[in-house]
C-alpha cells in the first residue's frame, strides 16, 4: 500500500522531465522567443503517447495509495494527449506573427498538460484537487492571452474592445473559478470530517455515511459544484460564453474539450467507479441538472453571431448530453460518455482550428466571416462543415453516433423524459449549426479574399475530419476501448 | 452481390468526381451518367432475374460491423425493396441527364448528387433498422448541399434550412420510438430478415399501449417527408427553390413510406390498426387540401408540391386500410407517382431553361413552338390524373377499391381528388400548351437533341409499359407484403 511504484506512473514523470527541459531551453535561449517550441511540443506530445503505449500498460496504485494507473486512466491520458497534440499546432498558428511571447504560452500550456496527466491517475482528493488547480491555474493565464495578440494589431492597447474582451474573459474565469475551487475545497474538507479519510476506496467504504448524513450530503454537493464548473453544467455556466469570446481560439478549443473531459473523467471515476450509483433522489437531481443544461446551451445557441460564443453555448449543450449519460448511470452509459468525448473533441477541434485561421486572417470571429467560405477556401469549407454535421449528430459522423449510444443506453435506464428534452435538443442544434452551414455553403463571399492554409493546418485539419468519419463509420475499436476503461 | 454494390457504384462514382478537375465537364458528366446508368442496368439485371418463387428476402449478405449490438450491414431485397430500386434507379438516371447540365459548380453538385443516389439505394437494400436510419438521416447532407449550389438564389436558404428542420425533427421522433423497440425487443430487432421470428417469440413484450404509442411517433416522424397532412408545408417551399435534378430525386423517390412499412406496419401491426381512422382522416385531409390548393396555384413548382400532398394522401389511404392488397397498390402508386413527377419537374425545368420562369400563364401556344414538350407535358397531365393506361391508374384504382370496405368515405373524397387533378391538370396543360401564340414562346427551342430527351423517354415509357402490365410489378410486391403483415 505504501509502495512509490515510480515505475507504473512514467508518463506523468515524463510530464515533469519535458517541462523541466523547456524551462530550461527557454532560459538558455535568452530573451530570445522561440515559436519553435510548439513543434517540440507536438514532438513532445507523440514521445508521451509512445510512451504511454510503452510503459503505461501496467496498471496498479502508487504513491502510497494516493495515485493509480489503470485502465480508465490511460483512455484519457491518450485522449489528453491527442488533445493537446492538435491545441499545439493551433496555438503556433494563432501566435504566428505577434509580438507574443511564444515560449510563455508553450510552457503554460504545458503545464494544463501535466495537470491533466496526474488528474487521470489521482485516485485520492488531494491529489485531485491539486490537479485540477495545476490546471485550472494554467488556464486562467491562457484565457488572458488574447490582450497580447491582440495588441499587436492595434496601438491603443486597452481601449479596443478587443482587449477589454480579453480581460473580461480572463478576469471572469479567474473570479468565477476561484469560487468554484473554494466551493470543491471545502467540499472535500467536508467528506473529510465526516469520513476522516480522503482516498477514493476509503470514501468508498464509507460512503453510506455520505449519502445519509448533511454534512457528507452538503460535501459531495460542493464537490459536484467544483466539477460542474469544469464541465459547464447548469447552474455553473455562467463564465462559459464570454471566456470563450474573450480568449484565443486555441484556448476555448482547449477548454471545451480537454477541460470538459477531465470535469467527466472526475465525475465517473468518482461518482460511478468508486461509490456506487447514484441513489434515487439524486438521480432526479442530475436529471434536472442536465435537461436545464441542455436546453440553456441550445436555446442560448440560436441568436450568437461570434463563432466562439456560438461555441461556447453548443458547448454548454454538449455537457447537456454527457451528462444524460452520467445521469443513467449504467457501464454502458459510462462507456458511451468517453466515446462521445472522443468524437466531439475531433469535431470541435476541427471547428475550432477552422475559426483560429478565419480569425487570424479575417480580424473577427463574427459568423458572417463564413460567408460563401465554399467558394473562397473549398478546403477550409469542407472541413469545416464536416465538424459542424458531426456536433449537429448527424449520420454516419461520429456526433451522431456519440449521441445514438448515450441516447440508448439513457432509454435503458429509464430515462424516457430526459431522452424526450435531448430530442429537442437535437433539433434546435440542427438549427444553429446548419445556420452556419448555409453561410458556409449557400451564400456568396463578401469579400474576394482567400485563405491562406500553411500546410500543417492541411494535415491536421484533413485528421480531424478523417476522424470524425472513421470514429462514426468504425465504432467497434473506439466502443471496446471504452469498455475496458470502465471495466477497469 | 450486386445488390450490395448497388450503393457502392454510385458511391464511387461520386469520389471518382471527386478527383476529376473541375474543368474537366466532359468527364465530369460521363462518370456520372456511368454510374447511375451501371446502377438502373444492375436494378434491371435483378428485377429481370427475380426468383418469384421465393417470398422472403433473395440475395441476403451480411458484414460483420458491429455484431454486439447488433449491427451490422446486411444487404439484401424483396418485393418492395425491389420496386423502391427500380425506382431509384430510373428516375436517378433520368436526373442524371438533368444534373449533367448544371451551370454553376458542377463537380461539386455532381459529387452531391451521385453521393443522393447512393444513400437512397443504400436505404433500400439495407437490411437492418440501424443503416436504414443512418442512410436516410444521411441524405440531408447531399440535400442542403445541392440546395445550396444550384438552388434558386432568392428563396434557397430559408428552403435549405426549412427542409433540415422539417426532417431533423421528424427523424428524431422516428428514431426515439425505433430506440424504445430496439430496448424492448433487443439487438434482434435491427435485423430486418428476421421481423417474424423476433415477433413470434417476444410478441408479450409489445403490450398494446406500447405499441400504440410507438407507432404513433414512428407515423409521425417518417410521415414528415411524406408530406402527411398536416406535416407537409416545407414540401412547396422546398420545391419552389430546388433545383431541378434534385426536386426529381426527392419528390421522385419516397423513401418515407419504405421506412414505415419496414418499421410500423411490420413490428407494430396492431398499433398502427389502432390509428388507421386517424390515418384516413389526414389522408382525406391531405387528398383535398393538396388538390384544392393546387387549384389556386400560379406557378408549375407549385402546382407539383401541392399534387404531390394531394396524391400522397391517397397513398396514406393505402396505409389506413392497411391489407395486402391496398398496401401493394399503395407501392405501385408510390412507383408511378415517383415516376410522373420527376416527369414533371423534368419538364419544369425545361420550361426554366427556355422562359427562366415556371408561372402557368407566362406562355401560351407550346404547342406549335414546342411539340415534343407539349406532347410530354400532356402525357404527364393525363398520367397524374390517373387515365388508364399509365400505372398510376392501377395503382390508384386499386388502392380505393381495395380501401372501399374499411373507410368508404374517404374513398369518395378520395375520387373527388383525383377529379380536381385532372382540373388543374387540364388547366394547366391549356394555359402552356394551347392557347394563341405567344410572341416569345414561339421562338422557344423545343427539345430536340436526343441527350435532353433521354430523361422523358425512360420516364414515360416506364410509366406506360407498367400501366399496360401492372402485374409485372404486382407480382413482385404482393407476396412480400403478405410476408410482412
Amino acid at each position: 500500500m505504501n509502495a512509490l511504484n515510480l515505475s507504473l506512473f512514467v508518463p506523468e514523470l515524463m510530464t515533469l522531465v519535458f517541462f523541466a527541459y523547456f524551462i530550461l531551453e527557454s532560459v538558455l535561449a535568452g530573451k530570445k522567443d522561440r515559436p519553435s517550441i510548439f513543434n517540440e511540443m507536438a514532438v513532445g506530445a507523440l514521445l508521451l503517447g509512445a510512451a504511454l503505449f510503452l510503459f503505461g500498460n501496467k496498471f496498479g496504485a502508487g504513491f502510497g495509495g494516493m495515485a493509480v494507473a489503470d485502465a480508465f486512466g490511460f483512455y484519457f491520458k491518450v485522449f489528453f494527449t491527442a488533445v493537446f497534440f492538435v491545441v499545439a499546432f493551433m496555438s503556433r498558428e494563432q501566435l504566428k506573427n505577434t509580438a507574443q511571447n511564444n515560449q510563455g504560452f508553450g510552457l503554460i500550456l504545458w503545464s494544463s498538460l501535466i495537470g491533466l496527466y496526474f488528474l487521470a491517475s489521482a485516485s485520492h482528493l488531494l491529489v485531485l484537487f491539486v490537479a485540477i488547480e495545476i490546471l485550472t491555474m494554467s488556464l486562467y493565464i491562457l484565457a488572458t492571452y488574447g490582450r497580447h495578440i491582440l495588441a499587436t494589431h492595434n496601438q491603443h492597447m486597452l481601449a479596443t474592445p478587443g482587449n477589454a474582451k480579453a480581460i473580461e474573459a480572463g478576469l471572469k474565469y479567474l473570479v468565477l473559478g476561484s469560487v468554484a475551487s473554494a466551493f470543491m475545497i471545502f467540499g472535500i474538507a467536508l467528506l473529510y470530517l465526516q469520513t476522516g479519510t480522503l482516498s477514493f476506496a476509503g470514501l468508498a467504504s464509507a460512503q453510506n455515511l455520505l449519502w445519509s448524513t448533511p454534512i457528507g450530503i452538503l460535501g459531495l454537493l460542493l464537490f459536484f459544484a467544483g466539477i460542474g464548473f469544469k464541465i459547464a453544467a447548469a447552474p455553473f455556466h455562467f463564465w462559459v460564453p464570454d471566456v470563450y469570446e474573450g480568449s484565443p481560439a486555441p484556448v476555448s478549443a482547449f477548454l471545451s474539450v480537454a477541460s470538459k473531459a477531465a470535469g467527466f473523467l472526475v465525475l465517473i471515476r468518482f461518482f460511478q467507479l468508486s461509490l456506487s450509483p447514484l441513489p434515487q433522489s439524486w438521480q432526479i437531481a442530475f436529471a434536472v441538472i442536465s435537461a436545464v443544461t441542455l436546453l440553456y446551451g441550445s436555446l442560448g445557441a440560436l441568436a450568437q453571431t461570434s463563432l466562439k460564443r456560438l461555441l461556447g453555448y453548443s458547448s454548454i449543450s454538449h455537457a447537456g448530453y454527457l451528462l444524460i449519460a452520467f445521469t443513467a448511470g449504467t457501464a454502458p452509459a459510462s462507456q458511451s460518455i468517453l466515446y462521445y468525448l472522443a468524437g466531439y473533441a475531433a469535431s470541435t477541434l476541427a471547428a475550432f482550428y477552422a475559426i483560429t485561421l478565419i480569425e487570424k486572417q479575417q480580424g473577427s470571429d463574427a459568423s458572417k466571416n463564413l460567408d460563401g467560405l465554399a467558394q473562397t477556401s473549398p478546403f477550409l469549407a469542407g472541413t469545416f462543415v464536416i465538424s459542424l454535421f458531426s456536433l449537429a449528430g448527424i449520420p454516419p459522423l461520429a456526433g451522431f453516433m456519440g449521441k445514438f449510444w448515450i441516447l440508448f443506453s439513457a432509454l435503458q435506464a429509464g430515462q424516457n423524459a430526459l431522452v424526450g428534452i435531448s430530442l429537442i435538443a437535437i433539433v434546435l442544434g440542427i438549427f444553429y449549426y446548419l445556420s452556419l452551414v448555409s453561410r458556409i455553403i449557400l451564400r456568396e463571399p463578401q469579400s474576394p479574399a482567400t485563405f491562406e492554409i500553411p500546410v500543417s493546418a492541411k494535415w491536421i485539419l484533413g485528421l480531424l475530419s478523417l476522424l470524425s468519419i472513421a470514429i462514426g463509420l468504425f465504432q467497434a475499436p473506439l466502443i471496446q476501448a471504452a469498455a475496458i476503461a470502465i471495466k477497469n | 452481390m450486386i445488390v450490395t454494390l448497388l450503393p457502392f457504384i454510385a458511391f464511387l462514382g461520386a469520389i471518382l468526381t471527386l478527383f476529376t478537375p473541375s474543368k474537366n465537364l466532359k468527364a465530369l458528366q460521363g462518370i456520372s451518367l456511368a454510374s447511375s446508368a451501371i446502377c438502373l442496368a444492375a436494378v434491371l439485371y435483378l428485377f429481370c432475374t427475380w426468383d418469384f418463387s421465393q417470398a422472403g428476402f433473395q440475395h441476403v449478405r451480411t458484414w460483420d460491423f458491429f455484431a454486439q449490438a447488433g449491427i451490422w450491414y446486411q444487404t439484401g431485397l424483396d418485393g418492395t425493396n425491389l420496386v423502391f430500386c427500380l425506382l431509384n434507379g430510373l428516375v436517378t438516371f433520368a436526373g442524371a441527364w438533368i444534373a449533367i447540365r448544371t451551370t454553376s459548380r458542377l463537380k461539386e453538385y455532381l459529387f452531391y448528387y451521385l453521393l443522393l443516389t447512393g444513400c437512397m439505394f443504400a436505404v433500400f437494400t439495407a437490411l437492418n433498422v440501424f443503416f436504414l436510419y443512418v442512410f436516410y438521416e444521411m441524405t440531408l447532407i447531399p440535400v442542403f448541399a445541392m440546395m445550396g449550389i444550384a438552388g434558386i438564389r432568392a428563396k434557397k436558404e430559408n428552403a435549405a434550412i426549412r427542409v433540415a428542420l422539417y426532417m431533423t425533427a421528424g427523424a428524431v421522433v422516428g428514431l426515439f420510438a425505433l430506440l424504445n423497440l430496439y430496448d424492448i425487443l433487443g439487438p434482434g430487432f435491427l435485423d430486418l430478415t428476421q421481423t417474424q421470428t423476433i415477433l413470434t417469440s417476444k410478441a408479450a413484450l409489445l403490450t398494446p399501449e406500447t405499441q400504440k404509442w410507438l407507432a404513433a411517433l414512428l407515423i409521425v416522424g417518417f410521415g414528415v417527408m411524406t408530406t402527411l397532412f398536416p406535416l407537409h408545408s416545407w414540401s412547396p417551399a422546398f420545391y419552389s427553390a430546388s433545383p431541378v435534378s434534385l426536386a426529381m430525386v426527392h419528390a421522385g423517390v419516397k423513401v418515407g413510406p419504405y421506412i414505415l412499412l419496414r418499421t410500423a406496419v411490420s413490428y407494430l401491426p396492431e398499433g398502427f390498426q389502432f390509428w388507421s381512422p386517424w390515418i384516413a382522416g389526414l389522408a382525406l385531409a391531405g387528398i383535398l387540401y393538396g388538390g384544392f390548393a393546387a387549384l389556386r396555384q400560379k406557378n408549375l413548382r407549385d402546382l407539383a408540391a401541392f399534387s404531390s400532398i394531394s396524391h400522397m394522401g391517397t397513398l396514406f389511404v393505402a396505409f389506413a386500410a392497411l391489407n395486402t392488397a391496398s398496401l401493394s397498390a399503395g407501392i405501385l402508386l408510390v412507383f408511378a407517382h415517383g415516376l410522373m413527377t420527376a416527369c414533371f419537374f423534368a419538364l419544369i425545368g425545361i420550361l426554366e431553361d427556355r422562359g427562366q420562369t415556371d408561372e402557368i400563364n407566362a406562355f401560351s401556344g407550346l404547342g406549335k413552338s414546342m411539340p415534343f414538350f407539349a406532347v410530354c407535358f400532356m402525357l404527364t397531365a393525363m398520367a397524374s390524373s390517373g387515365i388508364p393506361g399509365f400505372a398510376n391508374f392501377p395503382g390508384e384504382l386499386m388502392v380505393f377499391v381495395s380501401a372501399w370496405k374499411s373507410f368508404p368515405w374517404t374513398v369518395a373524397a378520395g375520387i373527388l381528388g383525383v377529379l380536381l387533378t385532372a382540373v388543374y391538370m387540364i388547366r394547366a396543360v391549356q394555359a402552356l400548351c394551347f392557347g394563341q401564340d405567344h410572341p416569345r414562346a414561339s421562338t422557344f427551342k423545343d427539345i430536340v437533341c436526343f441527350s435532353e430527351k433521354i430523361p422523358f423517354l425512360i420516364l414515360l415509357i416506364s410509366l406506360v409499359i407498367f400501366g399496360i402490365f401492372p402485374a409485372a410489378l404486382l407480382k413482385v410486391i404482393q407476396p412480400a407484403i403478405e410476408a410482412l403483415l
